[in-house]
């Protein structure tokens, strides 16, 4: 699971950038509300560069009155194309899936029956 | 405390931190000790008490993993990796051809050097008429020689017919060596379309080069020279075999095609070309 966890992390932090820029402990919280997602913490930040090296994410700074001065990061055209590439992917995948699970869950009914 | 980053727990998290990330290169390193410092600083209140730091600590990970974590692949990582393999499979694919070519083409070159020499058959003809016409035919122990005075500096030459014996199509692509009468080289040409009958009918063909000979067919070959060579009265030049260039297959190997009757042009070269004179001293 901890795989596919980190598989996943990437797009879902591309699929929260497209609402709104975000700095990265707002990052981190986001991905936290969602249970089982993060494993820890730490492992958005590697991730946000990555994704910035990729140039699928840009990070500025910015110093708002009141506010401490932050990195926020935004999803870039490149990353709302793997990001839509994704989705499309992460459905089918999905969609496979479950149906091999399910599959399988109806013959281990099945099976028992089946042997005697 | 002015600020949570004094907490000693953290100090020694950031000590951990920054020996793990002297594995990274520089920028890396600055950026993640940045991104985590700040992400410590606004998680936690300076006067955080031991245990709510404890936790937050837990929740970010031990440095080493952090430092060192692989990261989710993007889509962009997925790219490369894919044409990676891609690139891989295309290298094999090529490895494996050169592979085959190699193991195969001495075999192929020895095939292509034993397929059946071009052979003289059928009309031959000395190419200009007036040459012909005062042509001398000798035979000495089954030989055959057609022999004409030499027309010193000016042109001369003759035309066969050869057959291709092979199930390979054979292409002359000229002369493999320089070759007397024909100095410096003889001009080859190779007829378009076999030949059948006559000197006139060898004469009136189209000749070109290279010159394609199809597997079992029969096409005429016009050898031509200025006649620039220093002669004596009572020599002569003979021309017995056509050294050519003929490429089958991919090979291209030279073929000696032997002439019967020989060729020969006789008598004293004259003019620019006399034994006296300065191009024969």
């Amino acid at each position: 699971m901890t795989e596919l966890r980190r598989g996943v992390l990437g797009p879902c932090v591309l699929a929260l950038l497209e609402l709104r820029p975000r700095f990265g402990l707002e990052l981190v919280r986001d991905l936290a509300a969602s249970d089982g997602l993060l494993t820890s913490d730490g492992t958005v930040y590697p991730l946000l560069n990555r994704l910035r090296d990729a140039g699928l994410v840009t990070s500025e700074w910015r110093d708002e009155e009141g506010e401490r001065a932050r990195r926020y990061y935004s999803i870039t055209a490149a990353g709302q194309e793997a990001l839509a590439a994704f989705r499309a992917d992460w459905t089918q995948f999905a969609a496979t899936v479950g149906g091999v699970l399910n599959h399988l869950q109806g013959d281990a009914h099945i099976a028992p029956d089946g042997g005697r | 405390m002015s600020s949570s980053l004094d907490h000693p727990l953290i100090r020694d998290y950031l000590a951990e931190l920054e020996a793990a990330l002297a594995a990274l290169p520089p920028a890396q390193a600055a950026e993640l000790r940045e991104q985590i410092s700040a992400h410590l600083e606004e998680e936690l209140h300076p006067d955080a008490d031991d245990a709510t730091v404890a936790d937050v600590l837990a929740r970010l990970g031990p440095p080493g993993e952090l430092a060192g974590a692989p990261a989710s692949p993007t889509a962009a990582d997925l790219a490369a990796r894919r044409a990676r393999r891609r690139r891989t499979r295309t290298t094999w694919v090529v490895l494996g051809i050169v592979a085959l070519v190699a193991a195969a083409w001495p075999s192929y070159v020895a095939v292509m050097h034993d397929v059946g020499s071009l052979q003289v058959r059928g009309a031959s003809a000395w190419w200009y008429p007036q040459d012909s016409a005062r042509q001398v035919r000798t035979e000495a122990d089954g030989i055959v020689q057609l022999t004409v005075p030499i027309r010193s500096s000016e042109r001369q030459g003759l035309v066969v017919d050869v057959y291709n014996p092979s199930s390979w199509t054979q292409t002359v692509t000229g002369p493999a060596s320089e070759f007397s009468p024909g100095s410096p080289y003889g001009q080859v040409a190779v007829s378009t379309q076999p030949v059948h009958g006559s000197a006139a009918a060898l004469r009136a063909a189209t000749y070109g080069l290279p010159g394609v000979i199809p597997p079992h067919q029969s096409r005429a070959i016009r050898l031509m020279w200025v006649s620039i060579m220093c002669d004596e009265r009572g020599g002569g030049t003979i021309v017995s075999q056509l050294v050519l260039q003929v490429r089958v297959g991919w090979v291209t190997r030279t073929e000696v095609v032997n002439l019967n009757p020989t060729w020969a042009v006789y008598g004293p070269s004259t003019g620019k070309y006399a034994l006296t004179a300065p191009a024969c001293q």
